[in-house]
């Protein structure tokens, strides 16, 4: 990119200013939620999270008490994308998943 | 009740009383039905097929997700029940027992379909945190003692497959 000379050359304060409101909320990252549920088993839960996640055996457990003891976890978080095929694997399993914007 | 073990190959040998597996092939064909429903149609293909976006407003990212993953979905979960109860159903092979001797990929099967059949019954049964089993009026044999058998059959299954995961902190990165 080249630029003649004489011109002006404005620079925005604001990153919304450069790419727009909407941009901006693209960007932000997304986040996985897995949800409590009264039927999937425990030990179930974690074995789901070491095979998707390839997680270890502490992080897989420590994430299910999380989804048991406070009703929800945040599992995997990245692009919407990245998300998108997460809750798709998630649900595949049968966990009940969910994705959002990071707050 | 059933058993599960591995053999020396490492096979998963599955072995079912003959009512167990007739138990299992009912209602696999009820919810088979079920899944051919749209998602949200009744409570048992609301809980498989659950929203992908906890934000409503994002309704037109869902259906475009929808679109692309629930047809897959369903009958993936659809093949999956026809093959276990395909394996299972070749009938007594001692006695009143049926003993199958299992692959990675039907063992994957089976803990997918087991998982999918609790997940309906619970919906169907409308089971909740709170739920006492007591309360249950047909736990003895009807869908209540079911749900309680392919409980106790999952997690003997899930003890099992999780052997070949590792069991230790390891590594954390990723996620």
């Amino acid at each position: 990119m080249s630029s003649t000379g004489t011109e002006t050359i404005v620079i925005p304060d604001t990153v919304e200013e450069l790419f727009g409101e909407e941009a901006t909320r693209q960007e932000r990252p997304w986040v996985v939620i897995v949800w409590d549920d009264p039927v999937n088993l425990m030990s179930y839960v974690v074995l789901v999270f070491q095979k998707v996640f390839q997680y270890s055996r502490d992080k897989a457990t420590k994430l299910m008490l999380q989804v048991h003891n406070e009703g929800k976890s945040v599992v995997s978080h990245g692009t919407r994308e990245k998300c998108e095929g997460d809750v798709a694997r998630l649900h595949a399993h049968g966990l009940w998943a969910t994705m959002q914007r990071d707050s | 009740m059933a058993t599960l073990e591995r053999d020396d190959g490492g096979h998963l040998v599955a072995t079912l009383h003959a009512y167990e597996v007739q138990a299992i092939t009912v209602v696999a064909s009820d919810v088979r039905d079920l899944l051919r429903e749209p998602p949200a149609a009744n409570p048992v293909s609301a809980r498989l097929f659950p929203h992908a976006y906890s934000d409503p407003t994002e309704d037109a990212a869902e259906r475009e997700w929808q679109e692309m993953v629930h047809p897959d979905l369903a009958d993936k979960k659809i093949a999956g029940l026809d093959q276990i109860v395909a394996l299972f159903g070749r009938g007594p092979t001692s006695g009143d027992l049926v003993r199958v001797v299992l692959d990675r990929e039907q063992e994957e099967l089976l803990l997918g379909t087991v998982n999918d059949l609790r997940l309906a019954l619970g919906a169907a049964l409308g089971i909740t945190a709170d739920t006492d089993f007591d309360d249950l009026d047909d736990l003895e044999e009807g869908p209540g003692a079911l749900y309680e058998w392919l409980g106790m059959f999952e997690e003997r299954l899930v003890q099992l497959m999780l052997e070949d995961f590792p069991d230790g902190p390891a590594d954390d990165s990723g996620g």
